[in-house]
């Protein structure tokens, strides 16, 4: 179904992504790239390099001996956080303001995009055909960034949304959004995914990640940011009203290889890595 | 994390955490419940109020961490909690408590991998059991998220979710 025309134009109004955002996130879905490689993309953005050099020097980090050059600090802080720094050096200001639409608060966002991408690079390795766990990581930092451009048109509607969900006039979440403004989080994700001119994996993920059968040749990708989404929301990493309110696709585990042991540790794991990234970013977007 | 309210302190327990206050006026809270459990803890006769905010069913998934941070599993957090109890000045003996549990939403799976929220509350459940202990009241599964909130006066359990009125348990 086609995204109503007035909703198309509030997308062409938000920021584009920085160049160096733009690069990492493409760079991310090679298969043989380098950390350095990486680092030679952040260098080429001044302020994106100050803010990580500061960040891995601050005391979240703990480093005792000083690092002073960027390849040194992308090694030391990882490869998913420097991709989620590129991001939020772009779109930080839009993730981390309260979804009035959701009824989410501020940061709820960022923290559930956060969750989802260490969730995706974890189910990575469980995966039928070994899906790259940066790829994986850089799909479920994005899949929701649809909510960005649908909350000011669901503003003040989030109890309607709920209701329909309750009284079973909606089947999830997804069709009480197109009940309400014609449209959903996953098209309008998919419509910024285009203007950014995003690789077409990410963009059929953000697309897909709540119906993944659909995704055709980008089907583990899709099944992974499905599976990834929901236990962001089980951990309570949510969005607000629309949290735990959407379907889990029979099937997914044709595409990765899961059990219930398997998920309750990684669910772990993963909690204690978000606490770490957030500690991280608390530092990373304190730096003026 | 501490903060204040019009009435008095403001506590926040983070995913794993454990929290336990007398001090008049004081709220426990825990945010955003998906399919977590808030294990909640009164007595009426020392007002000394407890919440865990219980992630998983069974510590051998981190036996290390349940160690550091008992509240963080389910078979874990009942004895450790009623230990916390009991240090802050709550009185023996514990069947004289209210205990409550909220959270544990779910999410449909045919193949039951998800259900973590199912198997917090039943893993809940069955420590309370064999200490002789059980819920008074529980507002439990769904597919929806929670915020919970304890008064340490009253021991009222007040529960919010996006999009819902809040309500009381």
């Amino acid at each position: 179904m086609a995204i109503p025309e007035h909703i198309l134009e509030a997308i062409d109004k938000l920021p584009a992504l920085t160049p160096a955002a733009a690069e990492v996130i493409a760079l991310a879905q090679t298969k043989d790239h380098s950390l350095a490689d990486l680092a030679k993309i952040i260098a080429n953005d001044p302020l994106l390099s100050a803010r990580l050099l500061k960040t891995v020097n601050s005391a979240a980090c703990g480093l005792v001996k000083r690092i002073d050059n960027i390849e040194r600090a992308v090694i030391y802080l990882g490869e998913r956080v420097a991709i989620a720094a590129a991001f939020w050096s772009s779109m930080g200001k839009l993730c981390e303001r309260p979804l009035d639409g959701y009824g989410a608060g501020a940061f709820e966002l960022w923290r559930h995009l956060l969750a989802a991408a260490l969730a995706g690079r974890a189910l990575a390795v469980y995966t039928q055909d070994a899906l790259s766990p940066e790829t994986a990581y850089t799909a479920c930092l994005l899949h929701d960034i649809g909510k960005i451009a649908l909350s000011d048109f669901l503003c003040g509607r989030a109890q309607e949304a709920v209701d329909k969900c309750e009284k079973g006039l909606a089947a999830d979440y997804l069709e009480s959004e197109h009940m309400l403004v014609d449209a959903d989080h996953c098209e309008a994700g998919e419509a910024m995914a285009r203007r950014w001119r995003l690789p077409e994996n990410l963009a059929a993920a953000i697309r897909w990640h709540h119906a993944p059968e659909q995704a055709r040749e980008w089907l583990s990708l899709a099944w992974t940011a499905h599976i990834a989404d929901f236990l962001a929301m089980m951990m309570g990493c949510g969005t607000g009203a629309d949290a735990l309110r959407y379907r889990l696709r029979p099937g997914y585990n044709q595409h990765l290889r899961l059990e219930r042991r398997t998920l309750e540790k990684l669910a772990f794991e993963i909690s204690v890595e978000l606490e770490r990234n957030l500690a991280i970013f608390e530092e990373f977007r304190n730096i003026s | 994390m501490i903060g204040e309210t019009s009435v008095g302190r403001l506590v926040i327990v983070g995913i794993g955490d454990m929290a336990v206050s007398k001090e008049p006026g004081a709220i426990i809270k825990t945010l955003a419940l998906g399919s977590c459990v808030a294990l909640v803890m009164y007595d009426p006769v020392a007002h000394c109020a407890g919440m865990a905010h219980v992630a998983l069913p069974d510590s051998t998934v981190a036996d290390a961490k349940a160690k550091i941070k008992p509240g963080y599993f389910a078979d874990t957090a009942v004895p450790a909690l009623l230990k916390a109890m009991m240090a802050e000045g709550a009185l023996p003996p514990a069947k004289k408590w209210i205990i409550k549990l909220a959270g544990g939403a779910n999410v449909m799976d045919p193949n039951n991998t998800f259900c973590i929220g199912k198997r917090n509350v039943l893993a809940l459940r069955k420590a309370l059991w064999a200490l002789g202990l059980g819920p008074r009241a529980e507002d439990v599964g769904g597919n929806f998220s929670r915020t919970v909130s304890l008064e340490t006066d009253s021991g009222k359990m007040r529960l919010s979710s996006p999009g819902r009125a809040d309500w009381e348990i």
